[in-house]
């Protein structure tokens, strides 16, 4: 059941500008946390990519035979690797600045 | 379908003999039996005196043999991915495959899978037989081409679940930022689900105790003795039973011998010494003519 605010235009005003102030807040933290979910993801992308292609660095991965099976459809996933180990040096910078500390 | 048996055991026992002896007695019985070497040092050739390749050749009716050529499969495979990348690739991140596939053919593993690929397709190919009687290599070949379905289900078991923890946390990322936009399925999962399901089917086969048998061949020495203890402790750890045990070459009167330790709860099939070099079919059949009453042939009719 909707309020009747007809009779009150002043508390009309207030609860549409409360909308809009819950809207942007709303916005601002979705905005954050979706980023951290995007980095997280990034995150577990580039172990996934590490878990098959680790003996290229020296780490225990998974037999070859799979990580070729999978290696034409991880053009992507290749690239995350890649581009981690240019911010490999700084995990801790890297997701200070996403979490906007110091 | 065809049912298989595959012959294992140290180097030297005897494992390509007693595999053409067990094919041409069951294709003496009018069993429609083919004989794969999956052992790089291929023997049948030089038993036979037929000069086999990796499509098969008739050997007497009902029985045909083939050795497989696993350096020429391993080259047409990597050429196969090469290929796949280079369609699948953008050019500048394929520019320099040919180079890093020239090293992957000497990584380790891609030997076993070789084996696996080539089980598979003479599984496909060859479904009408009775019998697919299988000489595998040596221990150390053998034992990581039997282990590798399970290794790989596990190792694919926990790539799927991160995968799909992965895709779990885009589709929120995407409900909210785009609202209620369907993302498409992911391929990787797919890759891994149909590799799933392959070996899944090949473990199916290897540890069927209707489908396929195992037999360890060895010698009465303890060196052999030892080497086959290992090999049945290491079937045992992933999950394969051994189907009987082949004693070959026995010096002795055969009515005499006792069951090994190692393996007293498993059959025992005891195979003389021959006096006679066991090549060429007639030497063979001369054998098989002396000693076909032997249980292991016997075993083997009821098997299929």
């Amino acid at each position: 059941m909707g309020l009747r605010l007809k009779p009150y235009p002043k508390m009309k005003k207030i609860v549409s500008s409360l909308k809009r102030w819950w809207h942007r807040y709303d916005r601002l933290y979705k905005v954050s946390s979706v980023k951290l979910l995007e980095w997280e993801t990034r995150e577990m992308e580039n172990i996934f990519a590490l878990i098959l292609f680790g003996f290229l660095i020296g780490l225990p991965s998974a037999p070859v035979s799979i990580m070729l099976e999978l290696l034409p459809l991880m053009e992507d996933d290749l690239s995350i690797v890649m581009e981690r180990l240019g911010t490999a040096h700084d995990p801790l910078g890297e997701l200070f600045s996403l979490l906007d500390i110091g | 379908m065809a049912k298989f048996t595959f012959f294992l055991g140290k180097g030297g026992v005897g494992k390509s003999t007693v595999s053409a002896l067990a094919a041409l007695a069951l294709a003496g019985q009018g069993k429609n039996v083919l004989l794969v070497s999956l052992d790089p040092a291929h023997n049948l050739s030089d038993i036979f005196g037929i000069k086999f390749g990796d499509r098969p050749k008739k050997i007497i009716t009902h029985l045909m043999g083939m050795e497989i050529d696993e350096k020429a499969r391993v080259k047409k495979y990597l050429h196969g991915i090469e290929t796949r990348l280079r369609n699948t690739f953008h050019y500048h991140t394929a520019f320099n495959l040919g180079r890093y596939f020239d090293i992957i053919k000497f990584s380790p593993g891609i030997e076993e899978y070789s084996l696996m690929q080539a089980f598979m397709d003479i599984r496909d190919r060859f479904n009408n037989k009775d019998i697919i009687l299988v000489d595998l290599p040596p221990t150390a070949l053998t034992l990581k081409f039997l282990r590798l379905p399970s290794l790989s289900m596990l190792w694919l078991n926990k790539l799927k679940e991160l995968r799909e923890t992965i895709i779990k946390k885009k589709e929120i990322v995407t409900r909210i930022k785009f609202g209620g936009k369907t993302i498409e399925r992911d391929k990787i999962l797919n890759g891994i689900e149909e590799l799933l399901t392959e070996y899944h089917t090949i473990n199916g086969i290897l540890t069927s105790t209707t489908d396929s048998a195992l037999y360890i061949v060895m010698n009465s020495d303890i060196l052999s003795q030892s080497e086959s203890g290992m090999i049945h402790g290491e079937l045992e750890k992933i999950g394969l039973g051994v189907h009987g045990i082949i004693i070959n070459k026995v010096l002795s009167d055969i009515s005499r011998e006792k069951p090994i330790h190692h393996f007293h709860s498993i059959a025992h099939h005891f195979l003389p010494h021959s006096d006679f070099p066991l090549v060429r079919t007639g030497n063979l059949n001369r054998y098989l003519t002396l000693h076909g009453d032997s249980t292991l042939f016997t075993e083997l009719e009821s098997f299929i």
